[in-house]
Parts: structure tokens; C-alpha cells; sequence
């Protein structure tokens, strides 16, 4: 019968009285935790994704939805710029900028974005192919590792695509079909949520009904056709002999830039070959002489972060005041427990054990109660966070996994451990400074 | 051997509690009679080295426990004095046995179960070793409350009013239990009281 035996007996004698104050530890020790694996996967998504971009041009609006939008895909596009616009950013010969992408969005499968793009996207996130090849022609995929795995997409896959960012069968384009020539590796970006085809596809999707072989001037549908916002005009008056759409024509044997016609993209992201005073006069020179916008991605991210502080502050204090209440319902717990057993601790004594044992008895106990809390909590704030983090996905682009325990989450087991020794401390010393005669006299 | 000289008590704010000299051999049972407030529990705890005393000196087998103060005291109550109080109490998360192991652990002894069960079987409620004592009639609780005293085997019993909330039938029945027990573990019997249907059983006797 040691003592850690002879603590976890006392408290399992009073079971209600030991779970409530377990609960109220592990609820908030859970709800930091959670904050903190939350905030920390958050964090890691956004930098992980910032991929060096120093610039993003498209539409005008708010340029954090813009970001949102083409860098996390979390968001709907503030809409589309004419590709005659943004033609100098996409000319290799430019003397600031190192790489420039191209983005096309707006159409989705199955809830997963399709992004028309050129290749270089995969040197700008730093990913290679698992499978297969890039795409050469028209309509042909390469699909995002998750991407892959959750749709079950193979090589050679096809599909049809969806007008819109949501899921929903009235708006699918099911008159070209998509087919997957390649697989990406899992990166841990943005990109193993999407998929990536040439930006001519998209325009291929969304004309196919005024090609010259389909002689209807005005679908029924025509209006939904603006594959980004609902407001933005798209323009049709483009030359119908330029593009020729065959599907076994290739797509990118023309380099963007020098495509003639008033086609539509989305955004251009940008990397800078030095951040420099030119450079940055870039952003405004765009923002103040163009009817586009030029956002800096750190920038809009930092401001979004300043945004989310405020709640989760809130939510922090929230969880602090919670653990303190618990540990107070520990304190209490055991202060009650003592009253009732004031004689029994006095029989303890007459049985020859010495007051530091009593003592060492009482902070066990509290230590066992915030021990259990906290593992309690931890174990709900992962499990949770993995539960959640499937329902998360589709709204952050992003894996949220529980499997992951953080250098932060050792100074909550700590703090835990603390707080449980702090509400044991007085009912200790109040234990073993026990006058056994006293005790023995006043009971009988 | 039990010897007290000049031993007294002063409680704050109270006069002086003066006790007579005790002279008693091993092996022998002596009853403490005494009206209530006459100081006889005090003169126990005195004896039990759960007070000191204010002067005077308590021999207990060559032992000067008053002489003793803190852990030393502690562990040599644990091992030397068996105590059976009025009322039965017991640590009530534990069951008969965890309980008698537990006395014996925190004098420092290990948990030897034989003769845990030995006892218990001397004294009627093996068949009570795994239930929590509060689950035992008054009179088990009694009888396990003698099992722990003696667990140690120590070489003093003290007994605290022992048989006060007893019927006759019982009383008879619990102070021969307490006789047969110590005479054959040898050890000194001390029995406080103010009981006057055990003053018959005893023939050494002190008057407070």
C-alpha cells in the first residue's frame, strides 16, 4: 500500500466529487491545447504557402480576399483582369520580376479547385510530379496528392468540371472532359488540395459553346458562364479563328504573354529577382495607374493573423480562467475531503505515520487530479483536432491533423502540474500540521 | 514494563492535571477508572505518546518517550503501542485487509498477509478481509479495530473506553477477547474506562 496507492484509493472513493474536478482541468487544458494546434497548423499553412511570392496582381477589391483567394483558395476570387493587362508581368524579359504565374479559377470538381496555371507553379511551391507528366494539351490534369486520394483520381481519370467553387451538379460543364495525365508528391501546400491544367482549358471550358462547329450564339446558361465573381463581365468578343479548340491540340505551344486576343485571367502571382526600391514602387504604381491591384502576401497575412488575435485572445483568457476555476474545484475538493477525514489522517498519525507523509498524501492527491486533467484534456483537444480537422479541410485547403504534439503543449502539461500542486499546498499543510490528540478527543 | 513518575498535564488557560504513578509489569492488565473529565483519556495519549508531557517522565520498556519528540516518536508508536478507541475508525477507502497493511507499512513493517489473516481469523471476521468497513456491523468493526491494534505486535494495548457503547452480553464477550489477546501476545494491557461492570474483571486497578 504506497502512497500514490493510497491517494488514487481516497479519490475514487468520492468519484462524483473526482470527476467533476477532473473535467473542469481537462476542459481547460483542452481548449488551450486546441488553440495552440490550431493556431500553430493555421500559421504553418499560411507560411508554408507564402512560397516566396512577393506579389500578388489581379482584380480590384479587398486584396486580403484577394490572397485568400489565389494563394490559399480559401476565399472566392475578387474577379478577373484581361490578359492584355497583365501581359508585361508574364514577359520573361522583365526586368524586376523573376517568375510570374498565371492563375485561372473559378471551376471546381467535386469541391476541389481546378487552377488553370502554367508549370512554373511547381517550382514557385517547390513540387514535383509522383506520377505521370505536366500537362501538354487542352483539358488534360495533374491533380494534387490529397486531391488524388480523396477522389481516387488515377492517371487517366476523367471528369467533368464544375462552374463555381462549391459543389453542385446544375452547374457542372459537362460537355468537356478533364483527364488527369499526372500526379503530384504530397508537399504539405496548397497544391495537394487542387488541380492544375493550363489556363487554356479554361477558356476552352467556358467558350465551347460559341466554337464555330456549335453555331449557337446565346446559350441559355450563358450568363452563369464567368468563371469567377457573378459581377465580373466576361468577354466573349474574342476572335473565334484564334483559338481553335481541339482537344489533342497543344495548349501551352503558345506562351501566355504573347497570346493575342482580350482573354481572361484570374490573377498573376509574382516573384521579384530582389525586393528592391523598384520593386516595391511596383505595388503602387499598379495600385494607383491600373484598374487592377497589387497585394503583398505577408502583408494582407499579417493583418488577417491581427484580425484572428482578438477572438482567440478572448478564447485564451477564456480557457485560462477555466483551468483557474478548476483549480479551485481541486482546492476545494480536497479541503472538503479533508474535513471528513480529519480523523482518519489523525489515525494515520497513531498508526505512526509522520506528518511530512500526510503531507506528501494530500499533494499527491492533487497531483493525480491535474494529471489526469491534463492528459484527459489533451487527449480531447487532439482528438478533436483531428476529428475537426477533416470538417476544416475543405474551408483552409489544408490537412489539419491531431498527430501532432508541440513544443508549447509541455509548458501546459507544466502549468498543469503547478496549479494541481498549488491547490494541494494548503490542504497539505492543514494535513499534516493535524494535532492527533485534538482530532481523537473532539470526535469521540 | 510501564513506569510513570510525576506526570502531569497542562492544557492552555486550564489548571494543572496531576497524575498518579503507574507501575506496570509486562504482561499485565490493568483497568484506569476514572469519571469523565478526570483526565483519563488524557493520561492515554500520555502513555501513547500522542502528547507530552508537561513534567514528569513515562518509561515505556526502557524507552524514556518523553524524552522522544517528532518522527522518533512517530515510528516508535507505530511499532511499540497497539490503540483501540472508542469507536471503531479505519481509512474508509480501503478494505479490512488494505487497512491492517496499512498499519503495518507505516510502522515501517512489511505487509505479511499470514498473519494478517491470522489475526483475523482469531478474531472471528476473516470472512470480512476484502469488504470496506463500513460495510461491517458495529461489533466487526470493534473486533477489526483489535485486529489492527495488535497487528504490529506491540508491547503495550491501550484501550479507549472499549466497551461503553457495548450491551453487557458483549462487553463480557470484548474484554475477554482483549484479556486472551494480549496475554498471548505478551503485552502490557491498559484499559481506560469509566465502565464500572469491568471493575469485576480486573484486579489490578488504578482510581483517577
Amino acid at each position: 500500500m504506497n502512497l500514490l496507492r493510497l491517494s488514487w484509493k481516497n479519490l475514487t472513493f468520492k468519484p462524483l466529487s473526482m470527476w467533476l474536478s477532473i473535467i473542469l482541468f481537462a476542459l481547460g487544458v483542452g481548449l488551450i491545447s486546441l488553440l495552440l494546434l490550431l493556431e500553430h497548423q493555421l500559421q504553418r499553412n499560411f507560411e508554408k504557402n507564402l512560397a516566396g511570392i512577393d506579389l500578388v496582381i489581379g482584380a480590384k477589391g479587398s486584396p486580403l480576399q484577394l490572397i485568400l483567394s489565389s494563394m490559399y483558395h480559401i476565399d472566392n476570387p475578387t474577379g478577373n483582369v484581361s490578359i492584355d493587362e497583365v501581359r508585361p508581368f508574364l514577359n520573361p524579359a522583365h526586368p524586376l520580376i523573376q517568375t510570374a504565374v498565371p492563375l485561372s479559377l473559378g471551376d471546381s470538381y467535386k469541391g476541389f479547385r481546378i487552377v488553370g496555371t502554367t508549370p512554373a507553379i511547381l517550382e514557385v511551391y517547390g513540387v514535383a510530379l509522383d506520377k505521370g507528366a505536366l500537362w501538354q494539351h487542352d483539358l488534360e490534369v495533374v491533380a494534387g496528392a490529397a486531391v488524388a486520394r480523396e477522389l481516387g483520381l488515377t492517371m487517366g481519370s476523367s471528369f467533368h468540371s464544375s462552374h463555381g467553387l462549391v459543389e453542385d451538379e446544375n452547374l457542372a460543364h459537362d460537355h468537356a472532359d478533364f483527364k488527369v495525365v499526372g500526379i503530384l508528391q504530397p508537399s504539405g501546400t496548397v497544391l495537394d488540395q487542387l488541380l492544375l491544367t493550363a489556363n487554356q482549358s479554361y477558356w476552352m471550358v467556358h467558350e465551347h459553346v460559341e466554337t464555330p462547329t456549335t453555331p449557337v450564339p446565346a446559350a441559355p446558361d450563358h450568363d452563369d458562364h464567368d468563371h469567377a465573381e457573378a459581377d465580373h463581365d466576361h468577354d466573349h468578343d474574342h476572335d473565334h479563328e484564334e483559338h481553335h479548340h481541339d482537344a489533342t491540340s497543344p495548349a501551352s505551344s503558345t506562351p501566355l504573354w504573347q497570346m493575342e486576343g482580350t482573354k481572361d485571367i484570374t490573377v498573376v502571382l509574382v516573384k521579384f529577382k530582389g525586393r528592391n526600391f523598384q520593386a516595391l514602387n511596383m505595388q503602387r504604381s499598379i495600385n494607383e495607374n491600373t484598374d487592377m491591384q497589387a497585394a503583398t502576401p505577408a502583408i494582407e497575412i499579417n493583418r488577417l493573423y491581427s484580425l484572428m488575435d482578438t477572438g482567440e485572445k478572448a478564447l485564451r483568457i477564456l480557457a485560462v480562467v477555466i483551468i483557474i476555476v478548476s483549480g479551485l474545484s481541486i482546492f476545494i475538493a480536497l479541503l472538503g475531503s479533508l474535513k471528513e477525514r480529519r480523523y482518519e489522517l489523525a489515525l494515520m498519525r497513531v498508526m505512526g505515520a509522520r506528518p511530512r507523509r500526510l503531507f506528501a498524501l494530500i499533494m499527491l492527491e492533487g497531483l493525480l487530479l491535474a494529471v489526469a486533467g491534463c492528459a484527459l484534456g489533451l487527449l480531447l483537444s487532439h482528438g478533436s483536432m483531428q476529428l475537426l480537422g477533416s470538417a476544416m479541410k475543405d474551408a483552409y485547403r489544408y490537412d489539419f491533423t491531431g498527430y501532432l504534439f508541440l513544443d508549447s503543449e509541455w509548458w501546459i502539461v507544466i502549468g498543469s502540474l503547478l496549479i494541481g500542486l498549488l491547490a494541494a499546498l494548503w490542504p497539505a499543510i492543514s494535513a499534516s500540521s493535524t494535532d492527533i490528540s485534538e482530532t481523537l478527543l473532539r470526535n469521540e | 514494563m510501564l513506569t510513570t513518575r510525576n506526570v502531569s498535564f497542562t492544557f492552555p488557560n486550564q489548571p494543572r492535571m496531576a497524575f498518579p504513578d503507574i507501575h506496570c509489569q509486562t504482561g499485565e492488565h490493568w483497568l484506569l477508572l476514572g469519571q469523565s473529565g478526570s483526565g483519563k483519556t488524557t493520561l492515554l495519549h500520555l502513555l501513547a505518546g500522542l502528547r507530552t508531557p508537561s513534567t514528569g517522565e513515562i518509561n515505556v520498556h526502557g524507552t524514556m518517550i518523553n524524552q522522544l519528540s517528532g518522527g522518533a516518536l512517530d515510528q516508535w508508536r507505530g511499532h511499540h503501542v497497539g490503540i483501540i478507541f472508542q469507536q471503531a475508525h479505519f481509512v474508509r477507502a480501503l478494505t479490512v485487509q488494505e487497512n491492517l497493511v496499512l498499519a503495518r507499512q507505516l510502522a515501517g513493517l512489511p505487509a505479511d498477509s499470514k498473519k494478517i489473516k491470522a489475526l483475523l481469523e482469531q478474531l472471528g471476521v476473516l470472512h470480512k478481509l476484502n469488504e470496506y468497513p463500513q460495510a461491517l456491523s458495529v461489533g466487526e468493526q470493534q473486533r477489526v479495530a483489535i485486529a489492527r491494534a495488535l497487528v504490529n505486535e506491540p508491547s503495550v494495548i491501550l484501550a479507549d473506553e472499549p466497551t461503553s457503547a457495548l450491551d453487557d452480553f458483549h462487553t463480557q464477550q470484548v474484554v475477554t477477547l482483549l484479556k486472551t489477546i494480549a496475554t498471548q501476545a505478551n503485552a502490557t494491557l491498559l484499559v481506560v474506562t469509566h465502565d464500572n461492570r469491568l471493575k469485576a474483571t480486573f484486579d489490578k486497578q488504578i482510581l483517577l
